[in-house]
């Protein structure tokens, strides 16, 4: 659950030293909270706080790893989770134990004090509304004490816990002092920039070599602080104008000023995850503002992809009322993204795409009609990509695959190929990747054409199209390698691997012309679609003549496919033209 | 107690009232504890005494039979010399004969107490009765101690302790504690602000430290002992923390502050601040407080008093801003603010961390901050290079430990 199992484990004999201490301190808790216990049972208070405190005291050890002092936590607090219930009940009955609060503050070190005070504190609140304030303003107050790291950490979480339900979470103070939503929030802040500095600080103990192993214990230890803003959202009282007033101001400062990378990543992305979408879109100039001010080494596009993508999922659910028309969501993020990329001059190309594909995303999900929108998105791509001096796509990186995403979305979402003919940057973006995957995005875009019968109505769409398409419609430098191929394969008796023409996948090989027929019959099936309307034969004898020119293009090894749909089309037409009626217009 | 049973009779002193009479413990030379009835000063001490002559038909001949309410100081290493700062008899019969169990009751009127009870590592004050059968031979004698409290007035004056300390580009950090007179079951409040930190601390304590200085002169003895290890910070702070104190006096077992009792002893109380870092090196900053002993009150009916209690003090901890008291318990402490000091007064107090022991003595003597107040004085950064900064956060002074 809480642990994600890590990929490299631990050296040996650290990991047994590890287990060894572990099991060390679980056996002197597992005695000292059967003291415990039987000491509640014999009401004897004063003993049984002895023991808690002995239980608490293994908390106090430098010696586990988080992983293991977590173990160690969740046993120990459970355990305290019995003298609680056992002081509520004591409470409850009305046998109040006189200055609980102070006694347990007697303690001489200040780990098992502190939870004490925390377990007391708690039980006090439960047992009556007044003073909560006070109570929850000094426990917050007082954890400053334990300054180490990983302890502050697990101590600042028991409070979390322990106060999950005895927040005030209303707007005016029921009682004196009892509260309300702003001494909630106030003491939820406090409590998360204490705990993201502590977490912050665990960066830069120790020694340089161990980096990378207390970076991965920073990860496992991100929900600790998470909780915080967990908790934040579950305040009911929090509307959306003191989250944008108070909360996320507080929220960002920290984050934005602890300079740390795997904070902000972590807390910015925790941000978008736990409140909802309706405040991050009343909140995204201060929210992307904050992005723009992020530590360089921050992913910031993981960012806001995540947040364009709920937005978007946000704004085409079913039952939502939409984005609100005052809001400018795409230009918001065009120009964020445009920010971006210019603070960020190392930023990858396939970084680039992917931001921009979400745009894509975006626009494609909530702003359907406005095809300006995603040329846009293209034309910024484009040039984007001419900025960082790309040329050659290659075939297996991952700016390959990032384009092909991108290409594919304005595809599937509108289902529409004639649109995708009038934006004018599609067809350069296209055009930048390398012939394999170049042919496996036309081909996508020509079945998707089939699957949804998009008619090709104009001799001038269809030049368009083949145009678009022209690496499937026109290949002179793989004609000429085949051309090559056959020619040694038939000089060669027996036929010389040695190039891989024959079985390979070279041109000219078997895989080769399989592929070749596949694409072609594609090629050829997609030109059924060429259909003017019903009465327009003058136009549809131009479209045929447009496509048969175009597709001669192709040469030999591609008419054979192509060229009888033309034929065809050719004496359908003929046939209507002599039977002078118009025939029923049927879609093939 | 049972009286000297050698010679037949056996003495018994019993106190009028001592079933309701309040007790307190005492420890004795030996170091075990004696629970005693307790007196104050101007109270009358008043009873019985009762002698029971053993065999019964056996004659006791006596010179005279008398009481004495005594109060002295013992230095232990001194014997001979006893010194006896009360001394008061009253004669219970004269020259006589007793033959049976005789009951002869005493009275010392609003008699006079003026130092507390103390038993200490080198010198113990003690009042005590004496009773006197006086014989030819060797006279009976029985003794019964009585415990002494000495009841004081919340001073009118009690300001804040604060200072910056340090060692240069090293450690720079400012501490305040909320009074500097506490009576014995006070909380001491106050504050750890870290202004620089260039060591990797471990943790941070406040110890609290009872120097008995016994005699005068070439003989006197210094005996320390640490009462109270309070940890107030695990782990490192980095610059701009600020470490609450919250420590309860009720939790130790302490005496109020006695300043040169009869020219003979005095007991001192410090506030020892220790810091330790990773390599075990000690820094510390003593300081000296005042304990005085208030009298009982009575705790006030509110059901969350003592929660008031535990945060107020901490609320009054929050310095840098005057802080608008809310409570009625901030009220009436915040009455007893002094005011802000001239300049000079201020410069004074810089530069006495030199004299850090004396410089908090007694309110006459220091001047008075403004609780609360974050002010640094313009003398400030002459006494931090003065020579006798860097001694005044040592390292491991061997007395404490």
């Amino acid at each position: 659950l809480f642990w994600q199992t890590r990929s490299q484990d631990m050296s040996g004999p650290v990991t047994e030293d590890q287990e060894k201490l572990l099991d060390e301190a679980l056996s002197v808790v597992k005695l000292q909270a059967f003291q415990m216990k039987r000491c509640l049972d014999k009401a004897k208070l004063m003993d049984a706080l002895k023991h808690a405190s002995n239980m608490l005291g293994e908390l106090r050890t430098s010696l586990l790893s988080p992983k293991s002092y977590y173990e160690l936590y969740m046993l120990i607090t459970d355990e305290m989770r019995h003298l609680e219930l056992y002081l509520l009940d004591e409470f409850q009955k009305g046998r109040r134990v006189q200055d609980l609060y102070e006694l347990v503050q007697y303690a001489g070190n200040i780990i098992p004090r502190l939870y004490l005070l925390i377990t007391v504190g708690v039980v006090y609140i439960k047992c009556s509304e007044i003073s909560r304030k006070d109570i929850l303003k000094d426990l917050v107050e007082m954890c400053r004490g334990v300054q180490h790291p990983l302890r502050g950490l697990f101590l600042r979480n028991y409070l979390l816990q322990c106060t999950k339900n005895v927040l005030p979470d209303c707007v005016e103070e029921e009682q004196e002092d009892s509260g309300s939503v702003s001494d909630s929030i106030d003491f939820v802040l406090l409590n998360f920039s204490e705990m993201n500095k502590l977490w912050v600080r665990m960066q830069h103990q120790g020694h340089t070599r161990e980096r990378d192993r207390r970076e991965q214990e920073r990860r496992e230890l991100k929900l600790l602080v998470g909780t915080n803003l967990v908790r934040l959202s579950q305040l009911d009282t929090i509307d959306v104008q003191r989250y944008r007033s108070v909360v996320l101001p507080a929220v960002l400062e920290q984050v934005v000023n602890c300079r740390d990378a795997l904070s902000q990543d972590y807390v910015m992305e925790c941000i978008i995850q736990v409140f909802p979408d309706e405040y991050h879109l009343a909140t995204l100039q201060d929210f992307l503002q904050a992005c723009a001010e992020l530590n360089p080494a921050v992913p910031v596009k993981n960012i806001l992809i995540s947040l364009i993508n709920r937005l978007s999922a946000f704004a085409t659910r079913d039952g939502s009322n939409g984005i609100p028309s005052d809001i400018p969501l795409f230009d918001f993020f065009s120009e964020q993204i445009a920010k971006i990329i210019e603070n960020k001059p190392d930023l990858s190309p396939e970084d680039l795409v992917s931001l921009q594909a979400a745009l894509t995303g975006l626009a494609l999900g909530v702003y359907k009609d406005r095809e300006d929108y995603v040329d846009k998105v293209l034309e910024t791509t484009n040039s984007g990509l001419d900025k960082l001096g790309v040329e050659h796509i290659n075939d297996h990186s991952n700016l390959s695959r990032e384009l092909m995403k991108l290409l594919k979305l304005p595809i599937d979402l509108w289902n529409d190929a004639l649109v995708l003919l009038r934006l004018r940057h599609y067809s350069p973006l296209l055009q930048r990747l390398d012939s394999p995957t170049k042919k496996s995005v036309s081909a996508y875009l020509l079945q998707n054409m089939l699957n949804n019968g998009t008619l090709v109505p104009s001799s001038e769409q269809v030049e368009q199209l083949l145009d678009l398409v022209r690496c499937l419609v026109a290949d002179p430098g793989a004609d000429a390698a085949a051309a090559a191929a056959d020619a040694t394969a038939t000089n060669s008796l027996g036929g010389d691997p040695g190039d891989g023409s024959a079985n390979g996948a070279g041109p000219g090989s078997e895989a080769d012309n399989e592929d070749l027929a596949e694409e072609q019959s594609l090629l050829g099936r997609v030109v059924h679609l060429f259909s003017t309307g019903p009465d327009l034969l003058d136009e549809q004898f131009g479209v045929l003549k447009t496509a048969r020119r175009i597709l001669a293009t192709g040469g030999g090894r591609r008419v054979k496919y192509t060229l009888p749909p033309v034929v065809y089309q050719a004496y359908q037409l003929a046939i209507r033209c002599a039977a002078g009626d118009p025939l029923p217009y049927r879609k093939l | 107690f049972f009286g000297l049973v050698s010679q037949g009779a056996e003495i018994d002193i019993v106190l009028d009232g001592q079933e309701s009479r309040k007790t307190a413990e005492l420890k004795l030379e030996d170091g075990r504890k004696e629970r005693l009835p307790l007196y104050y000063d101007g109270e009358t001490v008043s009873g019985k005494v009762n002698i029971l002559v053993k065999k019964s038909g056996t004659k006791l001949e006596h010179q005279g039979i008398k009481i004495e309410f005594v109060g002295q100081i013992d230095l232990y290493f001194d014997r001979g010399n006893r010194h006896e700062f009360v001394s008061m008899v009253r004669e219970l019969a004269r020259p006589g004969i007793l033959t049976q169990g005789v009951c002869y009751g005493f009275e010392f009127v609003n008699v006079e107490k003026p130092y507390e009870s103390y038993s200490g590592a080198n010198v113990r004050l003690r009042y005590y009765l004496r009773v006197t059968v006086v014989k030819r031979l060797s006279d009976l004698v029985k003794e019964q101690d009585i415990c002494v409290h000495t009841l004081a007035q919340y001073p009118d004056l009690n300001s804040s302790i604060k200072m910056e300390v340090g060692i240069e580009d090293c450690l720079h950090i400012e501490f305040e504690y909320n009074k500097s007179k506490y009576h014995l079951k006070d909380v001491i409040v106050g504050k750890i602000f870290f202004l620089l930190v260039r060591i990797k601390i471990r943790h941070m304590e406040v110890q609290i430290i009872r120097r008995e200085l016994a005699g005068s002169g070439p003989a006197a003895l210094n005996e320390s002992e640490t009462l109270a290890k309070f940890e107030i910070m695990d782990g490192a702070p980095v610059r701009g923390e600020s470490i609450p104190i919250r420590l309860f006096l009720s939790g130790y077992d302490l005496t109020p502050s006695m300043r040169d009792v009869n020219k003979k002893f005095s007991v001192k109380y410090y506030l020892n601040l220790v810091l330790v870092d990773e390599e075990e090196r000690r820094y510390f900053k003593q300081q000296e407080i005042t304990l005085f002993r208030r009298a009982e009150k009575r705790r006030r009916p509110i059901a969350n008093s003592y929660i008031e209690q535990a945060i107020f003090h901490h609320r009054t901890a929050q310095f840098g801003q005057q802080q608008q008291p809310t409570t009625r318990a901030q009220q009436q402490q915040s009455q007893a603010t002094p005011p802000l000091t001239t300049p000079e007064d201020a410069a004074a107090a810089a530069i006495s961390p030199g004299r850090h022991g004396d410089a908090n003595n007694s309110a006459a003597d220091s001047p008075e901050l403004e609780s609360g107040s974050t002010h640094v004085s313009p003398a400030l950064p002459a006494a931090r290079s003065a020579p006798g900064i860097k001694d005044v956060l040592g390292e491991d002074d061997d007395d404490n430990y």
